[in-house]
């Protein structure tokens, strides 16, 4: 029997969790954010749950999560936990950083 | 600790550092409200400077302490200090002193511009919590070597600078140098985010350890120049060893 492995679709099926550390609305944080729904739309078929928290309405996030650099993004799932710091601008950056296939 | 100097109207205020020594070449201790940066040598005394600062402000003047460090951990500094006498675990429980922990990441890939909006919040919080007066950032060197970017963190400390300012603290912030006679930082950018500068050496002069302390500058106030010797001791900390006869009829802080 010939079990055909379509890996790209595997990876569709994966529900990819984000949370993402902003604070305020500035250019790097909307940065992120657009790169992250882009990614999840095309690359993830919207299998994908992005959380912004924006630490300038709740600071006590900044504590729990340790923050130093925002914009902080934190990959909860698949593990390994996975996180990133940047604006996210370099979309092939980003897909590589994050095993994401393209 | 009699304030015998005559302060100018213009000149800026000054807070109490209880070193022993130090009040008197500074005349009257730290500018308040201020950055001061505390450059030297590994090993110099910086680390205890800072600390020493931020303890007496609890024994002496009733003022809370954060302390935020990047490499070395809270429970090792804690160690450390002990052994001057300093139990900063019960000042902890207390709520009068809280460490900021920006630990560095080994797994965090960079990707664009960022800024240090999360530790600069964390820092006001902490300030905020239990209004504090002094705090001490240990080092800036670490920092500048984690983020390796320059221009970012040049001005994210004028950020941090400025919004601690704004809350009414007093910063210190220590710095690495390689040189005892030379650079005062080793980035060369430490110097630039503080209003005042000390140098702390350590030297060794025929087998004999030299350690001293430098006022290089203070902007807008006034201070003794030159080098004064100091020594560490336990159960002591730093203790200027020059001090004039006015100096020593004064009670040595325990």
């Amino acid at each position: 029997m010939i079990i055909a492995i379509n890996e790209k679709s595997d990876k569709m099926q994966i529900k990819y969790i984000f949370k993402l550390y902003i604070y305020g609305h500035t250019l790097e944080c909307e940065s992120a954010i657009k790169s992250l729904n882009d990614i999840g739309q095309n690359e993830l078929n919207g299998n994908y749950d992005l959380e912004v928290i924006d630490i300038k309405e709740m600071p006590e996030k900044a504590k729990q999560a340790k923050l130093v650099t925002i914009p902080t993004l934190i990959r909860e799932h698949p593990e390994p936990v996975r996180r990133l710091i940047g604006d996210l601008k370099d979309r092939e950056k980003v897909l590589f950083a994050l095993d994401i296939p393209s | 600790m009699v304030n015998v100097y005559q302060v100018p109207e213009n000149e800026i205020r000054k807070i109490k550092t209880y070193i022993p020594g130090f009040d008197e070449i500074s005349r009257g201790g730290l500018p308040i409200n201020r950055s001061t940066l505390v450059s030297g040598s590994s090993g110099c005394g910086k680390t205890i400077f800072a600390t020493q600062f931020l303890v007496n402000g609890i024994r002496y003047e009733n003022e809370n302490a954060v302390f935020v460090t990047f490499e070395e951990t809270p429970d090792s500094i804690k160690k450390n200090m002990l052994s001057f006498g300093w139990d900063i675990d019960k000042y902890e429980k207390e709520n009068k002193f809280i460490f900021i922990h920006a630990s560095v990441r080994k797994q965090e890939e960079t990707i664009g511009e960022y800024n240090l909006s999360g530790l600069i919040t964390r820092i006001e919080q902490a300030i905020k919590k239990i209004n504090a007066k002094r705090v001490a950032i240990d080092s800036l060197g670490s920092l500048l070597f984690q983020y390796n970017n320059d221009k970012i963190i040049r001005r994210e400390l004028f950020i941090l600078s400025d919004k601690l300012k704004d809350l009414g603290v007093t910063i210190v912030m220590t710095a690495e140098r390689i040189q005892e006679y030379g650079e005062i930082s080793r980035y060369g950018i430490e110097e630039f985010v503080a209003d005042n500068v000390i140098i702390l050496r350590n030297t060794l002069e025929e087998e004999k350890r030299r350690r001293t302390i430098e006022i290089l500058k203070y902007r807008g106030a006034f201070h003794q120049k030159g080098e004064y010797p100091f020594t560490i001791l336990p159960q002591k900390g730093i203790i200027g060893t020059a001090l004039t006869t006015i100096d020593i009829n004064q009670p040595v802080c325990q």
